[in-house]
């Protein structure tokens, strides 16, 4: 048995994201605002004694140089995956860790005939994670907690020749570098007990009484009563068929009939093993050796062979097929198939709910995966902050609010308009930019002209021509960001001669002015 | 909205326009609120008001061309189709969309809301029929700009997908009051002006400038509250 160890292993995801980190304090946080716990930190940030279980704000009055960010279980479950699907080349038996990411188990046995010792295939397998920019150890021995003990306290490879060897050397390994509960390790530190040889020398009555059964557990994983064999996640069973054609096919028209059959071939085999098709993954090569490969999903999991290649039609069409298609693959990723649920008359809508399901699959497929989204309200005092865009997966029933006096309803540009110029005139005839007002409404002598700055692109539009104005309401302040980077905004409402409403700030950072929007 | 109450008429010049008699509660709340909303009645008696909403819109193919009002009559719609248990749409070109914190201010669902953002007019109109094939919408928002050269042939399908899916089509489009409408296939065409009238009060006005079903003369008036900051 081997353990292959990946420490801090969110941490070394959130440094592959971002490599500019790697020589700056970095830390995982559980959510990107200054209350976001810290997680998980380097050698850089612990220098500044920024510590997991402290606020992100906490650590950024250590170090104003603290970078943080967050990473999502499914990304870590992703890059999990990823990596058992590598290790799986040097044995068949790989089992990831459910509690700890970055920790594998692989079965080393009967690979004698492939490798000429245990230290050569530790070897490779750390090659292999090195060149996926993964900072690992591996140790080899013979029971899951000693590899694993090893394992956190080896420098790179580590190799037990007997038992008896791993043993005497899992109880020199310190409980800091094993992932103890950090109250644990604290009571036990308080008893003298450091390292793994004077926990397990504990009378093993009075350990569940006195410490919990969580490290009851720990005590007999330690000492090996717990016999759990390697578990290994069963490889996935690919659903995929292709063809290499005799001449290179730019007709998307000639390649519908090739793709057709594929995919009937693979729903005919998802069928009889009770699987649907989540969503298909179509691979091309093309006569001039470039690879191209589209991800497309159906509205819902589905066995419809025509609703799937109604799809790839959508998305070949709207792409370059370039030099003509020699060779095309088909997989589809499944999911298993769930008896049709009965739908409540009382809930039943009056349109239908599927058929714009699948128009929103038909747009994915023709506009990309982004193409539907919903606003999602989050708490900001930016404008742009104060929502974001998610993908909508599929339409639910509305459920709007009553209210009892709406308000006007403003447009937003995604990227704020700079204005050339605007300035209006005090008392004494004398233009200020900012403008300077006294009480919040300006009945005073009208503006200069709005005239916004045309973008550098000319394939984009121009900002709004209001015209002359004839009111300014305003300031109002948006001011903060201290913890980051600071933002002090006044937001005027800009009314033209044309009765349009048009929603400006001053940056005083930039010293600009600029146009967010409108009220429309 | 009020319940049935006898209509008052008043004769305002060439046109009518009609109050309904709210009940006492209902009245004073509005008068407290400042909401009120008024509907033009045309010129034939008994046939009922009409007013902007989904029922009098569904199934026609409706442009505003200002963007002065735009944003706060398409949320009104969306509004009325999300009560009616329909959902609504919405089609935005790349640069700019509604602020979706006002329209969650108005009360509208914005989970069931979908947002298309397409680079441009083509794939717009392409977005808005695939929406509009799909029958599953009480009304969709194609929100153009300055972009308004929609050829015929894609407005035909357009403007009968629409009618055939009874559901509305709501294009807007920023032109100024002479530039003719997208097309003789535009069932309606409006265009509108906010006032200040109060503290926080604004009067959206509505003017329409072409309506095939109903004849011009009549405009819809609401008042709202200015959102954060216009006050």
């Amino acid at each position: 048995m081997a353990c292959v160890s990946l420490p801090a292993f969110p941490l070394q995801l959130l440094i592959r994201r971002h490599p500019d980190w790697k020589t700056l304090p970095a830390a995982v946080v559980d959510k990107d605002t200054p209350q976001g716990v810290i997680l998980w930190v380097n050698s850089r940030a612990m220098r500044y004694h920024i510590l997991p279980g402290m606020r992100y704000a906490k650590g950024l009055s250590l170090s104003p140089d603290l970078r943080a960010g967050v990473i999502a279980a499914p990304e870590i479950k992703k890059h999990v995956n990823a990596l058992t699907e590598r290790l799986r080349f040097f044995t068949p038996d790989v089992e990831p860790s459910q509690h700890a990411p970055g920790i594998f188990w692989l079965c080393a046995s009967g690979l004698s005939l492939l490798y000429p010792s245990m230290k050569k295939w530790a070897g490779l397998i750390g090659s292999e994670l090195a060149r996926g920019g993964y900072y690992w150890t591996v140790a080899v021995g013979f029971t899951r907690y000693g590899t694993y003990a090893a394992a956190q306290a080896c420098k790179k490879i580590l190799v037990f020749d007997s038992a008896a060897q791993e043993r005497k050397h899992a109880r020199t390994v310190p409980l800091v570098r094993l992932g103890f509960d950090p109250k644990l390790r604290s009571t036990l530190d308080q008893l003298g007990i450091t390292s793994l040889g004077e926990f397990i020398d504990l009378p093993a009555t009075g350990i569940r009484k006195r410490f919990g059964p969580e490290a009851h557990a720990l005590y007999k994983l330690a000492k090996d009563e717990l016999y759990a064999p390697i578990d290994p996640l069963a490889p996935r069973e690919p659903f995929a068929a292709g063809t290499t054609l005799d001449h290179p096919v730019c007709d998307v028209a000639r390649l519908l009939p090739v793709v057709e059959k594929l995919v009937e071939s693979i729903v005919a085999s998802l069928v009889e093993k009770n699987k649907t098709v989540a969503a298909i993954s179509l691979s091309l090569t093309l006569d001039n050796g470039e690879k191209r490969t589209e991800r497309l999903r159906p509205a819902s999991s589905t066995i419809d062979a025509a609703q799937i290649l109604k799809l790839i039609e959508l998305r070949l069409q709207s792409i370059s097929l370039g030099s003509g298609v020699v060779d095309i693959t088909v997989e589809a990723e499944e999911v298993t198939a769930v008896p049709r649920q009965l739908q409540l008359f009382s809930q039943k809508p009056t349109r239908d709910l599927q058929a714009a399901n699948r128009a929103f699959a038909r747009l994915r497929a023709e506009f990309g995966e982004h193409a539907v989204m919903k606003a999602t309200l989050r708490d900001g005092h930016l404008p742009e902050a104060r929502y974001r865009w998610e993908p909508m997966e599929k339409l639910p029933l509305p459920s709007p609010r009553k209210v009892k006096v709406r308000s006007l309803a403003r447009k937003i540009f995604s990227k704020s308009i700079a204005l050339l110029s605007w300035s209006h005139r005090t008392g004494d005839g004398r233009p200020t930019n900012p403008p300077q007002y006294h009480g919040r409404q300006h009945h005073g002598r009208p503006f200069f002209g709005i005239e916004a700055r045309p973008p550098a692109d000319v394939s984009r539009p121009a900002g709004p021509r209001a015209g002359a104005c004839s009111g300014v309401i305003g300031p109002y302040i948006v001011s903060g960001g201290w913890w980051m980077r600071r933002i002090h905004r006044e937001y005027y409402y800009i009314r033209s001669t044309q009765g349009r409403w048009l929603w400006i700030y001053y940056d005083r950072r930039r010293r600009r002015t600029f146009i967010q929007g409108e009220v429309a | 909205m009020a319940s049935s109450r006898p209509i008052i008429l008043e004769r305002s010049g060439a046109a009518v326009q009609v109050v309904r008699q709210l009940p006492r509660t209902d009245k004073e709340a509005h008068a407290a609120t400042g909401a009120a909303r008024g509907a033009v009645a045309p010129r034939v008696p008994g046939q009922a008001p009409i007013a902007w909403c989904l029922d009098t819109l569904l199934g026609r193919f409706l442009e505003i061309s200002t963007p002065a009002v735009s944003m706060t009559a398409a949320a009104s719609l969306i509004l009325d189709s999300q009560h009616r248990g329909e959902p609504a749409a919405w089609v935005a070109l790349q640069d700019s969309t509604f602020f979706p914190p006002d329209f969650a201010a108005c009360g509208i669902d914005l989970e069931s809301l979908p947002v298309v953002r397409v680079p441009h007019l083509l794939s717009a109109a392409r977005a808005g029929e695939q929406l509009l094939r799909s029958g599953g919408f009480g009304i969709i928002v194609l929100d153009l700009g300055s972009e308004i050269d929609m050829r015929i042939s894609v407005q035909a399908r357009l403007a009968a997908l629409a009618r055939k899916h009874h559901t509305a089509l709501l294009c807007l489009t920023h032109k100024e009051p002479a530039v003719p409408s997208l097309g003789p296939l535009v069932s309606l065409r409006a265009q509108g002006v906010i006032h200040k009238t109060g503290f926080d009060r604004f009067t959206w006005d509505l003017e329409i400038m072409r309506d095939k079903r109903h004849g011009l003369g009549w405009h819809h008036t609401e008042v709202y509250r200015g959102p954060d900051g216009l006050c």
